[in-house]
C-alpha cells in the first residue's frame, strides 16, 4: 500500500496548504491570536525541511496540526497525497511520527521509560514477542549513543535531560514513521551527542528515505541538517528557499535578526561583552 | 513515584497519625466481635461508673459504653468510608470528563460544580432526612457524598488540566490511544497520590459531618455512631446533671477527635510528601 | 566573610536506589570568587546538574552525599541543620534555579499569588499582611524589571506567558532575597535564539543591577557559556576533566574531550557558511554505575595511553593559564 502512493504522485510527502489556525479564548468577550496564518510548504520524500522562528512564532502549531494534536482553522495538509484525517488514525501515526523539545514533560513520571517504548510497538503491525521487541529496544538505543542497560528499567527522573531526550528519538525510530517532525530535537543535549543525532537523521534520510520537518532556531544545525528552510514569524512563511541562500544572503529583516541572534563559540555578542 | 511511598514511610507525621488510625480501625472492628450486642440494656446497671466489669461505665440506659464505642467507631468509620470513597469517585469523574471531553460536557461540569460549592450543606442534609425513611448508614453516606464533591472536583479538574498539557498525553495519543485510555493509564496514575489525599480529606470531613448532624439529632437516630452516642448522652440522662455521667460523653468526644486528628495528620503527611513543590524555589 | 562565595571540596554525591549506585558527581573539587561567573559545560548525563543540586543543598531523595564539603560563604552547608540551611543559607546566601524550573508555578495560579505562596512559604507565615504584600510585589516588580519583564505579567497565569517568560519569573521569585550567589541550571536550554539571548542579557543584568553577586551557570551548551562566564568547568562523567578561564577553553582547550567537544560545534566564516563536517564522540558515555578505572574518557580517547587505563590522572597545568585539566597527556608539558 504504502509502494502504490510512494509512485502515485510527485515524490512529495507531507503538502501543507493555506494552513491557518486561529486560537479563541474568552467566552463573552472573545479574544483571538494567531497561532499560524496561510502556511503552505510542502516536504519531499527524503528530505529534510527546517523550520525556523522563535517561540511563538508558530512553529510548534504547524507541527501540532500536522500530527493532528490540534485542528486547523482552515487549509488543508496531505500525507502521500491525501489529506491527513482520511487515515485511521493509527495508520496515520505509523508513518508520522514527532519528538518534541522538552523531554521532562514527554515521560509519564508514573512509570519507567520502558513504558513509552513498548508503547511504540502498539503501533508496528509484526507481532513481536518479548525478546524480540527488547532486542530491537536494545539495538536502537545503542544506535542513538544510549547504554540501553543503564536507562531501561529506570523512571524518567532518574535520568538526565540529554538522556530522556534521546530515548525520544529512539521510540520514533522503533515505529519505523516516514516522517519525523522535530521539534528542537536537541534542545538538551551537548554538542557531540548533538552532531551525532544530526548524522543519525541524515543516514536516516539517506538509507531509509526519511523525511524530517526539523524545528530548530540554531542555524548551523538547519544548514547542516537540510537543504530547505522556511522561517516564520508570527503565525506566517517570511521566508523560504536554499538553506545556503537564505542564510547566506536574508531577504528578510526578521532572518537577520535571526542569524544576528544566534550565539557562536568564537565571539560574545556586542552587547553582553 | 517509587521514591515518593519510600519518604511517606519515612515521614513521622503519616506513620505516627497512620498508627492511630489502625489502632481505632482494630477497636471498631474487631471489638464489636468480642463484645457482643451494644444495645443490650442491663437495667439493673444504669449509669454506673467505670468499674472492671464495665471499664468505661454504663449508660443511663444500663448498656455499656465501651461496647457502644467501639461499634460507634466502626459505624463512623462505615459512614466516613462510603462518603469518602463515593465522593472521591464523583469528583474523579465529574473533575475528569469536563477536559477530557470539552465543550458542552466541560460546561455543564463546571457549573455542576459550582451550583453544588455554594448549596448549603446542613439544612440540605436536614431536609434530606426528614424526607427519606428508614436512614441507614450507607444512605447516610451517600447522601454526605452526594453533597461534599465539588471542591474535590474542582481541584481534580484543574490538576487534569495542567497534567493534560503535558507531552506524554500527546505521545500516548500519538501512540494510538483514545482519550478514554489516555485518562485511565496516563493522568489518573499521575494523581493517585492526590486522590488519596482528597479521599482522606473527604472520609475526615464526613465523619465529622455526621456527628454533627447526629448531635442535632438529623442523622440515624437508631445505629450507633460517635455522634449518636454524644447525643444520647447529652439528652437522655437520668441524673439531673448530665457531666455527672462523664464517662458516657468523654471517650465519643476524645475517640472523635483522636480520629479526625489521625486522618487530618495522615494528610499533611502525604502533603509534606507529595506537594515538595512550592519548598524548593 | 569568607575568601570565596562557594568552595567545593573533593565533593561526592552518588544515587542508591533499585537500579544500583551511580556515581554521579565523583571527587569534584572547584572554587568560586566572589563576582565571578562560573559556567559548567559537558555531555550530558554527565552530573552537572547533581552538582548543581548538591552544590545548593536540595538532593533529591536518591542522592546521596558520600563525601566532601561544600562551603557558601564560608559556612560548611551539610554540617548546619536543615532549619539553618533553610532560613541563613537558601534565598539569602545561595539561590537555585533547577532545570525546567517553570513547571514549577502553579498554573491556577497568578503570577502574584503564587509570589505570595512562596514567600509566605519561606517566612513560615500562611497569610502575609496587606503592607508586607505590597512591599513583597514592589520588589518583585523592581527584579522583574531588571530581568526585562513589564508589571502586568504579575497579573498573567503562567499558560499566558512563553517559555522564556516564565523562566525569567521563576529567575526573580528565586532571587527576592537578592542572594550572593545564584546556581542556575540550563536556563536556555528550552529556548529558542532571541529569548536566549534575552535570557543571557537578563542574567548579566541582574550583576549589574547587584542583585546577585555571582553566579554558578550550568548548561550544555558552550557557545550560551561562552556569551555569559568568565571562568569554566568542562565536565565528563561524573567528574572534572579541565578547568580554567573562559577564553582559553574554548580557544586553546587542554583535554581531549573539551577538545572534541568544542569541534562538534558548528562554527561559521565571515559569510556565514558552515564550517567542515560535525563530528560525533566515537562510543558512548559510560554507564555511571560501572564508570571506567582511570581516566573516565580513555575508552572513547583518540590519544590513550597505558597509564590512562589505570590510573587517575590528577590535575595538570600548563604555562601561565588559569586551572588545568586532567589528561595523562599535559604530564609531559607541565613537567611534574
Ligand atoms: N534521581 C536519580 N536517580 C538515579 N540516577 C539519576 C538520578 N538523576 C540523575 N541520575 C543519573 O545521574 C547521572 C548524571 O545526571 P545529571 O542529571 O546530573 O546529568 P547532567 O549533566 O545534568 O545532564 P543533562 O545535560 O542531560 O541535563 C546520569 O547518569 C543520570 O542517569
Ligand atoms: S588521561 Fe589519557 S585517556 Fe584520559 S583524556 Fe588524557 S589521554 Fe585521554
Ligand atoms: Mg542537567
Amino acid at each position: 500500500m504504502e509502494d502504490t502512493s510512494k509512485t502515485g504522485n510527485d515524490g512529495i510527502a507531507l503538502k501543507c496548504e493555506g494552513l491557518t489556525k486561529l486560537y479563541t479564548s474568552g467566552l463573552i468577550r472573545t479574544k483571538t491570536v494567531v497561532g499560524a496564518r496561510d502556511v503552505t510548504f510542502d516536504i519531499k520524500r527524503g528530505e529534510i525541511v527546517s523550520l525556523a522562528g522563535e517561540s511563538g512564532s508558530g512553529k510548534s502549531t504547524v507541527a501540532r496540526m500536522i500530527l493532528r494534536l490540534i485542528k486547523p482553522t482552515s487549509g488543508d495538509i496531505a500525507l502521500n497525497g491525501r489529506s491527513i484525517y482520511s487515515y485511521n488514525i493509527r495508520e496515520y501515526y505509523r508513518q508520522v511520527q514527532a519528538v518534541f523539545q522538552d523531554p521532562y514533560s514527554a515521560f509519564n513520571p508514573f512509570y519507567i521509560v520502558d513504558h513509552v517504548l513498548e508503547r511504540a510497538f502498539g503501533l508496528r503491525e509484526d507481532n513481536l514477542n518479548r525478546d524480540e521487541r527488547s532486542k530491537i529496544i536494545r539495538s536502537t538505543l545503542e544506535s542513538i549513543g544510549l547504554n540501553p542497560s543503564e536507562v531501561l528499567g529506570r523512571y524518567p527522573h532518574e535520568l538526565s535531560g540529554g538522556q530522556m531526550q534521546r530515548l525520544l528519538i529512539g521510540r520514533s525510530l522503533l515505529i519505523g514513521s516516514q516522517l519525523l517532525i522535530a521539534d528542537e530535537p536537541t534542545s538538551m543535549i551537548d554538542a557531540s551527542t548533538r552532531a551525532g543525532v544530526l548524522n543519525l537523521l541524515l543516514s536516516l534520510k539517506k538509507e531509509k528515505g526519511l523525511s524530517v520537518l526539523f524545528i530548530t532556531h540554531d542555524i548551523g544545525q538547519a544548514q547542516y541538517v537540510s537543504e530547505r528552510v522556511i522561517v516564520m514569524k508570527q503565525g506566517e512563511v517570511v521566508e523560504q528557499g536554499p538553506v545556503d541562500e537564505v542564510f547566506t544572503r536574508p531577504q528578510h529583516p526578521y532572518t537577520k535578526e535571526l542569524l544576528a541572534a544566534v550565539p557562536t563559540l568564537y565571539e560574545r555578542w556586542k552587547e553582553c561583552s | 513515584m517509587i521514591g515518593m511511598w519510600e519518604l511517606l514511610l519515612r515521614s513521622r507525621k503519616f506513620m505516627i497519625g497512620l498508627a492511630v488510625l489502625v489502632i481505632l480501625i482494630l477497636l471498631g472492628t474487631v471489638g464489636p466481635f468480642l463484645l457482643g450486642d451494644p444495645y443490650y440494656m442491663d437495667l439493673s446497671l444504669m449509669g454506673r461508673p467505670p468499674s472492671f466489669a464495665h471499664i468505661l461505665g454504663t449508660t443511663s440506659f444500663g448498656e455499656d459504653v465501651f461496647t457502644q464505642l467501639c461499634s460507634a467507631i466502626g459505624n463512623s468509620l462505615v459512614v466516613g468510608l462510603v462518603a469518602g470513597g463515593l465522593g472521591t469517585l464523583i469528583a474523579i469523574l465529574v473533575g475528569a470528563v469536563g477536559p477530557y471531553r470539552g465543550g458542552l460536557a466541560d460546561k455543564i461540569s463546571s457549573l455542576a460544580t459550582n451550583l453544588a460549592l455554594v448549596l448549603p450543606l446542613i439544612p440540605l442534609f436536614i431536609i434530606i432526612a426528614s424526607v427519606v425513611r428508614g436512614l441507614n448508614l450507607v444512605l447516610i453516606g451517600v447522601i454526605l457524598a452526594v453533597t461534599s464533591w465539588p471542591w474535590a472536583a474542582r481541584s481534580i479538574r484543574s490538576q487534569v488540566l495542567t497534567l493534560k498539557e503535558r507531552e506524554f498525553v500527546n505521545l500516548a495519543r500519538m501512540s494510538g490511544q483514545n482519550s478514554v485510555q489516555i485518562v485511565v493509564t496516563e493522568v489518573l496514575p499521575n494523581m493517585l497520590a492526590y486522590i488519596m489525599m482528597v479521599f482522606v480529606i473527604l472520609t475526615g470531613t464526613s465523619i465529622l459531618a455526621e456527628s454533627a448532624l447526629s448531635m442535632i439529632g438529623v442523622s440515624t437516630t437508631r445505629t450507633i455512631t460517635l455522634g449518636y452516642m454524644l447525643y444520647w448522652a447529652q439528652h437522655e440522662t437520668t441524673v439531673p446533671f448530665w457531666w455527672n455521667i462523664w464517662w458516657w460523653f468523654i471517650p465519643p468526644g476524645i475517640v472523635l477527635t483522636a480520629l479526625l486528628t489521625a486522618i487530618f495528620v495522615i494528610h499533611a503527611g502525604m502533603d509534606e510528601v507529595f506537594n515538595p513543590r512550592l519548598r524548593e524555589i | 566573610m569568607a575568601e570565596h562565595i562557594l568552595e567545593v571540596e573533593d565533593l561526592r554525591g552518588y544515587y542508591r536506589g533499585t537500579f544500583g549506585v551511580v556515581h554521579a558527581v565523583d571527587g569534584v573539587s572547584l572554587t568560586l570568587d566572589r563576582g565571578v561567573i562560573l559556567g559548567i559545560a559537558g555531555e550530558s548525563g554527565g552530573g552537572k546538574s547533581t552538582l548543581a543540586q548538591l552544590v545548593s543543598g536540595t538532593p533529591p531523595p536518591l542522592l546521596h552525599l558520600e563525601g566532601g564539603r561544600v562551603l557558601v560563604d564560608g559556612i560548611d552547608i551539610y554540617n548546619i541543620d536543615s532549619e539553618e540551611l533553610r532560613t541563613e543559607i537558601k534565598c539569602k546566601r545561595m539561590s537555585y534555579v533547577p532545570q525546567s524550573s517553570m513547571e514549577s508555578l502553579n498554573p491556577v495560579k497568578r503570577i502574584r499569588d503564587f509570589i505570595f505562596d512562596v514567600v509566605g512559604q519561606r517566612t513560615s507565615k500562611r497569610v502575609l499582611s496587606s503592607e508586607r504584600k505590597k512591599e513583597v510585589i514592589e520588589m518583585a516588580a523592581n527584579h522583574m524589571k531588571t530581568l526585562g519583564l513589564d508589571r502586568p505579567v504579575l497579573d498573567r497565569y503562567p499558560h499566558e506567558l512563553s517559555g522564556g517568560m516564565k523562566q525569567r519569573v521563576v529567575i526573580a521569585i528565586s532571587t527576592l532575597w537578592n542572594p550572593k550567589l545564584l546556581i542556575i541550571d540550563e536556563p536556555t536550554s528550552a529556548l529558542d535564539v532571541t529569548s536566549q539571548k534575552r535570557m543571557i542579557e537578563s542574567l548579566l543584568n541582574l550583576k549589574r543591577a547587584r542583585i546577585i553577586e555571582s553566579m554558578l551557570y550550568i548548561s550544555h551548551d558552550l557557545t550560551s557559556l561562552r556569551q555569559l562566564c568568565g571562568e569554566c568547568i568542562i565536565m565528563y562523567a561524573g567528574k572534572i576533566a579541565e578547568i580554567g578561564d573562559m577564553e582559553g577553553t574554548i580557544n586553546d582547550p587542554l583535554h581531549p574531550y573539551s577538545r572534541l567537544l568544542t569541534a562538534a560545534i558548528a562554527s561559521y566564516d565571515s559569510k556565514g557558511r558552515r564550517k567542515g563536517e560535525l563530528k560525533s564522540i566515537a562510543g558512548s558515555p559510560p554507564d555511571l554505575r560501572y564508570p571506567p578505572a582511570g581516566c573516565r574518557f580513555h575508552p572513547r580517547c583518540p590519544y590513550v595511553m597505558d597509564i590512562c587505563k589505570t590510573k587517575e590522572p590528577p590535575m595538570f597545568r600548563t604555562g601561565e593559564r588559569m586551572g588545568g585539566a586532567f589528561c595523562w597527556l599535559l604530564a609531559s608539558q607541565s613537567g611534574e
